[in-house]
């Protein structure tokens, strides 16, 4: 199974120019989306998600076409937005089987049975009666799982999943998409490198509306193998670094400035070669 | 600190369109008000002018009813506002104290709310100054006419209703608190004026009516147009009393608000949160889901379908609104219908065609409501909860979700429904009333009132879909009703343009449905038909997913619109067309069809084209023998007549003008006279021709008129005007009849519209001493004293009925005839009357009595009887003898609520008499009193009967008002009476007002109702308590028996005022001249009552009076006058019956007087029974302390 997406572009009505000639081809397993903030990966993952249309280009799971055959493609989803609210008052497992009902599953013994043991799985359980609307950023975020569950889906779209939740409960759901990524393609964004390379086979990192990098993460880090060096200087000297480097990335640490640049000489006179992580890469292509 | 956020709100404010859009909307309101007569808001009329100071004072108040809305939106917001935008955080970090916070923000909206409001007085101010206004409407500019209501209404108004929201909004903080306050203030205020209006006390209903209506027309209540024209509503009594109520509760819900709220982040709540436990573990050992089958197939769309359905239907009854705007809505039914009087304080009994109607409407605006409110709330429910990027990504349909939420909609319009049946049973139950009629509920709730209910979601539906804005869709919706009315007023008077319009009709007891809702159903399929349309629109344009602009959804709706969807859309629309053309067909081919502006253009086109024939002479119709069979069922009428026609005058007639007023409906039309004529006209549009005949007809000759044609009404009628042939209950007069000479019934009466179509202005009635005049009665052009007989048939089960005594009754064809025979001469007006009666037969001497009744309205019979035979008695003995040997009561449906007394014949509506309930002691008997004053007509009018000129009901109308309540004093005792006045004194007081023409003394009105009818009572009762009913009766006596059927010439007011004047003794003539030549208004008050005990144990009573008497002119000034007057000095006791009176000469305004009596008083003063017409009757008395 593959979804393969082939010279997608969007423009807005109010002219941004979301998503520009995408092209990308999506196996089964966990696929990280790379982008920072406002980089077109949301409009990527609607558009997925049947929720918004292109402009131009093609979008296909395997043989269907996804933009004609919305109600088709919906079948196979699992959506969880980045942003999503619920009915006021309105009990976990009341909505969860109210979506399970929207999503097909209309024998009733199976839904509840479904139901159950979705809530089971994300730990919600306990708090089944309770409204949903009270639920903690975490325990709403793991309500959103459960309900991308719905049906087995073989696509699963998720969107920064892991904003705002603590480190502790960003593992356990990490560790929740990989567990289910092995039949289907799950797709998720985030802007957090380290999520991707813990878990993806797959990556793409999009900037300003464009793929600029894709394939396997360590294939990525090999290629800059070599390529990264690091310094640390003072605070104002950056501006000088930028002007005479590639400056990458730059952090505080211990009063004075490490910067990362990437060169393609062998050796560079004051810095030091160091073994590039993921996170280079991401910045690399981003600058 | 204060000033500086107060300046901030006033910023903020006046930088966002909303302010200007709401002022605007004010503005322009205001402004057709005064210009137009598109938007009526407590209008003017007549002799009041368009911006008088009276006409502005209303629709300020009026229109802050509906400002609620506006105020709420201003003033609810500002504190939500900081919250919602997070400005809160840097706000509370300041130094600034929650005082200076709330009040800067407080006042600031207040002045802008002021502001806006002053739109409508701007608007009238503008509107009062347009140069095209016709210049007697207009009062010059007064810059107190402006500022009272300013200060009067507009700023304690704003000041207590802003205060509620301002602090609702303060401490909720939600926003939808804030969108339905407005709506709830609204409802609440609606309900609120309905228990007020009930009230009896006249404080209370003032005070508790925060608006200040109550309270201002409490004062205006009587104020005559010239009164109105000059006069600002004064600050004073209750209206003042009101205004600081209201003020001091809106400053302490303010202080109560401010106490409450509290400088933190969490709104007030009044319920504990409990924080959830996380449950943090997501125990994943293996994840295993179950396998589930998806399903798409026709099965699990039906169930996803009705999932939806109640899954809504969930979600609208959880909203707590929903509850209360219930309860609101069935709490506003009961006490409107408990509390609703059909006449003199009489309800009827709860029936369920009567109280289901009222329910009904009642509810009506609810319906509208909620139907508004919730079909944006279910359209709007995933975006409005931000769920919809989950919902929309799910593989259900878009018909699916769209027509579930449609059905959820009509599934809780119809719960509504059963609602209003459900309290209607209850209040029947209560009442002790057990006659339920469950069929017919069901049957008006579904399938005559649900229809239009239904086009209205569908339509609400559309416009959310098409819209994509939530508060404009509902703004839409809303302007749509408007428009509808201003569709109506505006030519477009026929339905089909209308949305959703359907045409009402009546129920009636007695013909249930009748043809009604078969004809309505037309109209209701039509709509129906076009709501489809517009759903199919809205599937169209149904969103899905995240994208909303204009150019996305155009694209959407193209990719959309495929063949499939373009033939149906095609296929519903050519439904529509057909079903409105089928429409159009009925109403305005079949039907007479005409608009307001067209209907006026007709009668002036008659007016203006055949007005000179009106000195034509016309031979009078002395013979008429009719043939009529009536098919209610076809509502067909087959008329034949053969008439004799008599030339009484001393010149010859050789043309005869003839009027058909049923032409239009009319076929197989022959007309014949027994001479040679000729067709020399015909205007077959008016039904209006003229024929010459060979030979003229001399003097003293008679000729042979005979005729013969079908009268055919269709059933579908744009609006149902044609009740008289029903299933059960028709109900016709001699209209349908033929009449001769101009008949100037048919020319323009109100003098606005005279005007428009440039005709000279018209009074209501000739002048006193046009003897030209004198030649004809009232009702009738072309006949005097008649002969009458005639035939009617019907079908096989009903009962036909007219003048005369029943000859023969035979069956013939499976129909039923009746062949009616009168002996006496009487006028030539008669009735025909057939339905499906019960018959009551009783006697009195030889006199039959009857009763025609729909079986199970039994309540009054015997009542109406023994009124019958009491009135009998009572007139023959008094007036002279009955003409007739026979006395019927007829009941027709409540189409029209009236009795109306026909020669020995008396139609009477089921709604007046039949079944009004009153069988509670403090009740006034109002089929006793109907049933007298219908006898009595017998001898005043069908006796006695006066020509068309000033004053010619006195003797008819006024008289038998007179009579009735003789009979009833007699029945019921001079305390009864004394209610009875009451209302009838305030009838006239209150009519007074609203003259639109001018007000005339009782012997000279021009057929007012509230002068012969109410002024009537009250005049005659106080003559006859001045000269004594003996003499009165003496006068009466005297008077018919000169001119019992005599005429022409025929006697006029004045003829019959000499008779009164001739039983008058020369000290009371300038007293009985005050009450008929006059308009003359008291105002007596006792000032001081005290009493002591003398040494005899009597009571000796001491009064302080004051005693004021006006002459008013016809527009309402008035002049103090002299008072010389024998008024009532006396006591009463605590149930309110006269322990003492005495007359007393009273020639100055303040008087004291001392009079001794037996028993113990209550209260003490003047004019005890309020036989005057006082200008203020509740200060007459004042208690007494011992």
């Amino acid at each position: 199974m593959e979804l393969i997406i082939k010279n997608l572009s969007k423009t807005y009505a109010n002219g941004t120019k979301a998503l520009n000639n995408i092209n990308l081809e999506i196996p089964t397993g966990l696929f990280g989306l790379l982008g920072p903030n406002g980089a077109g990966k949301s409009s990527l993952m609607r558009t997925i998600a049947t929720l918004q249309d292109a402009d131009e280009g093609s979008l296909f799971l395997d043989d269907l076409d996804v933009m004609k055959n919305k109600d088709e493609m919906r079948k196979y989803l699992g959506y969880l937005p980045q942003e999503f609210g619920v009915y006021p008052s309105i009990s976990a497992e009341d909505l969860l089987e109210h979506l399970c009902v929207l999503k097909g599953v209309v024998n009733s013994k199976e839904r509840k049975e479904l139901v159950k043991v979705l809530l089971n799985q994300t730990n919600l359980y306990e708090v089944r009666k309770k409204n949903v609307g009270g639920y903690s950023g975490g325990m709403k975020q793991r309500f959103g799982i459960a309900q991308a569950l719905i049906g087995s889906p073989k696509v699963i779209i998720v969107d920064e999943p892991t904003a705002g939740l603590d480190p502790a409960e960003r593992n356990r759901f990490l560790n929740l998409l990989s567990e289910i990524s092995e039949q289907v393609i799950i797709i998720f964004s985030t802007h957090i490198v380290d999520d991707v390379k813990e878990l993806c086979n797959n990556m793409a990192v999009i900037n300003k509306g464009e793929v600029v990098a894709k394939g396997n993460p360590q294939d990525l880090i090999n290629e800059l193998k070599g390529k990264v060096f690091q310094k640390v200087i003072e605070k104002y000297d950056l501006e000088l670094y930028k002007n005479s480097h590639r400056v990458i990335s730059n952090r505080l640490s211990a009063g004075k400035t490490e910067i990362h640049v990437t060169s393609n000489e062998v050796n560079l006179s004051g810095f030091e070669l160091i073994s590039p992580s993921l996170e280079d890469v991401y910045f690399d292509k981003i600058v | 600190m204060m000033l500086k956020i107060l300046f901030f709100e006033l910023r903020y404010r006046l930088n966002r369109p909303a302010t200007y859009i709401y002022f605007g909307i004010l503005f322009f309101i205001s402004f057709l008000f005064i210009t137009t007569d598109i938007v009526q808001i407590g209008g003017s009329q007549g002799n009041v002018c368009r911006n008088s100071p009276f006409t502005i004072n209303q629709a300020v108040l009026v229109l802050n009813i509906f400002a609620a809305m506006i105020c709420s939106a201003i003033m609810g917001v500002p504190v939500y506002r900081d919250f919602e935008h997070r400005f809160h955080e840097i706000l509370f970090s300041t130094p600034i104290s929650k005082l200076q916070y709330l009040l800067g923000r407080f006042l600031g909206s207040y002045l802008i709310t002021i502001v806006v409001m002053s739109g409508t007085l701007i608007g009238i101010m503008v509107g009062s100054a347009m140069p095209y206004l016709n210049p007697e409407q207009i009062v010059p500019f007064n810059f107190n006419f402006y500022w009272q209501p300013l200060i009067n209404i507009i700023l304690p108004n704003v000041l207590f209703m802003g205060a509620i929201f301002f602090i609702i909004g303060a401490l909720t903080r939600n926003i939808f608190a804030i969108y339905v306050q407005g709506i709830l203030f609204l409802v609440l205020y609606l309900i609120s004026n309905t228990i007020t209006d009930n009230l009896d006390n006249q404080l209370l209903a003032s005070l508790l009516d925060p608006i200040g209506i109550n309270a201002s027309s409490e004062i205006t209540k009587f104020w005559t147009p010239a009164q109105r024209n000059q006069l600002t509503v004064p600050l004073v009594g209750h209206l003042l009393y009101n205004r600081l109520l209201w003020i001091s509760i809106g400053i302490i819900i303010f202080i109560v608000g401010y106490r409450l709220f509290s400088f933190s982040a969490q709104p007030l709540s009044f319920k504990k949160k409990k924080a959830l436990v996380q449950q943090d573990q997501i125990q994943i050992q293996k994840l295993e889901l179950p396998v589930t089958r998806l399903s798409f197939n026709f099965t699990s769309n039906l169930n996803q379908f009705l999932h939806i359905i109640r899954f809504e239907m969930k979600m609208i009854y959880r909203t707590p609104i929903f509850v209360i705007i219930i309860l609101l809505a069935v709490f506003n039914v009961v006490i409107n219908i408990t509390e609703n009087t059909e006449m003199y304080g009489i309800s009827t009994f709860p029936t369920t065609v009567k109280i289901l109607q009222e329910a009904a409407d009642t509810f009506a605006l609810f319906f509208i409501i909620i139907i508004t409110f919730y079909t944006g709330e279910l359209v709007w429910r995933e975006r409005s909860n931000k769920i919809n990027q989950i919902s929309d990504a799910l593989p259900v349909k878009n018909n699916t979700i769209l027509f579930a939420k449609l059905f959820a909609m009509i599934a809780m319009v119809a719960f509504l429904n059963l609602i209003v049946i459900l309290t209607c049973t209850c209040i029947q139950f209560l009442s002790g009333y057990h006659y339920y009629e469950w069929l017919t509920a069901f049957k008006y709730m579904y399938l005559a009132d649900f229809p239009s209910y239904l086009f209205l979601i569908m339509f609400a539906f559309f416009i959310h879909a098409i819209v994509n804005n939530k508060f404009l869709g509902h703004a839409i919706v809303i302007l749509t009703y408007i428009i509808n009315i201003a569709l109506d007023m505006n030519g477009f008077e026929n339905k089909i343009w209308q949305l959703g319009s359907i045409p009402s009709f009546t129920l009636s007891d007695m013909n249930g449905f009748g043809h009604f809702l078969k004809a309505a159903f037309w109209f209701q399929l039509y709509w129906i038909i076009v709501g489809i349309f517009l759903l199919i629109i809205a599937t169209l344009f149904w969103i899905r997913g995240t994208e909303f602009s204009l150019k996305s959804r155009i694209k959407l709706f193209k990719s959309r619109f495929n063949f499939k969807s373009k033939l149906t859309t095609a296929s519903i629309m050519i439904l529509a067309i057909f079903c409105g053309s089928y429409i159009y067909y009925n109403t305005n081919m079949l039907n007479l069809f005409l608009p307001k502006n067209e209907r006026r253009a007709y009668m002036a086109n008659f007016e203006k084209k055949y007005k000179q024939y009106e000195k034509i002479l016309q031979p009078r119709v002395v013979d008429v023998n009719n043939e009529v069979d009536i098919f209610p069922r076809e509502k067909r009428l087959i008329i034949r007549g053969k008439w004799w026609l008599k030339n009484i005058h001393n010149k010859g007639v050789d043309t005869l003008i003839l009027n058909l007023s049923e032409n239009f409906y009319t076929k197989n039309k022959h007309i014949n006279f027994g001479i040679l004529s000729k067709k020399i006209f015909a205007n077959d549009t008016l039904g209006f021709y003229l024929y010459k005949l060979n030979k003229p007809l001399k003097p003293g000759d008679s000729l042979q008129f005979n005729f013969s044609y079908i009268i055919e009404y269709p059933e579908i009628e744009n609006e149902f005007k044609q009740t008289s042939i029903v299933d059960n209950g028709t109900f016709f007069n001699s209209e349908v009849f033929p009449s001769f000479g101009y008949n100037s019934e048919m020319e323009i009466s109100n003098n606005d519209d005279r005007k428009k179509e440039n005709l000279p202005k018209r009074k209501l009635s000739y002048a006193i001493s046009d003897s030209a005049k004198y030649n004809n009665t009232y009702i009738s052009n072309d006949a005097d004293w008649i002969n009458f007989e005639t035939i009617v048939s019907t079908v096989e089960n009903q009962i036909a009925v007219a003048p005369g005594y029943l000859q023969k009754e035979w069956k013939q064809n499976g129909r039923r005839y009746f062949h009616y025979k009168m002996d006496a001469p009487i006028l030539n007006f008669y009735a025909y009357l057939s339905a499906d009666y019960q018959v009551k037969k009783d006697k009195w001497n030889d006199v039959n009595i009857e009763i025609y009744y729909q079986k199970g309205h039994e309540y009054n019979i015997d009542k109406m009887i023994l009124a019958i035979k009491h009135s009998l008695a009572y007139y023959t003995k008094n007036f002279g003898p009955y003409q007739h040997k026979q006395a019927r009561i007829l009941e027709f449906p409540a189409y029209q609520s009236f009795a109306q007394a026909f020669p020995n014949t008396i139609p009477y509506s089921e709604n007046i008499g039949f079944i009004l309930n009153v069988n509670e002691p403090k009740a006034i008997d109002v089929s006793y009193y109907v049933t007298a004053h219908e006898i009595a007509h017998q001898w005043w009018a069908h006796q006695v009967i006066g020509c068309p000129v000033d004053g010619m009901t006195v003797f008819s109308e006024t008289m038998s008002q007179y009579s009735a309540l003789m009979v009833m004093k007699k029945q019921f005792g001079k305390a009864k009476m004394k209610k009875f006045l009451a209302y009838e004194l305030d009838e006239y007081l209150s009519n007074r007002a609203r003259e639109r023409e001018k007000e005339q003394a009782l012997l000279f009105n021009q057929n007012q109702p509230y002068l012969h009818y109410n002024k009537g009572s009250v005049v005659m009762y106080a003559l006859q308590d001045l000269i004594g009913e003996e003499k009165v009766n003496a006068a009466a006596q005297n008077f018919i028996q000169k001119y019992r059927f005599k005429g022409p010439p025929y006697p006029n007011a004045l003829d019959f005022y000499s008779f009164i004047k001739a039983e008058t003794p020369d000290s009371l003539k300038h007293m009985v001249d005050d009450l008929f030549l006059r308009i003359t208004l008291f105002n007596n008050t006792c000032k001081k009552a005290t009493v002591t005990l003398n040494k005899e144990k009597k009571y000796v009573i001491d009064v302080e009076l004051s005693i004021q008497k006006f002459y008013a002119d016809s527009i309402g000034n008035e002049k103090t006058t002299n008072v010389n007057d024998w008024i009532d000095i006396g006591a009463l006791d605590e149930n309110d019956s006269l322990l003492f009176s005495q007359k007393v000469k009273i020639t100055k305004n303040k008087m004291n007087y001392q009079f001794v009596m037996d028993h113990k008083p209550s209260k003490a003063g003047i004019d005890p029974l309020n036989q005057l017409i006082d200008k203020d009757g509740e200060d007459n008395l004042m208690k007494l302390e011992f």
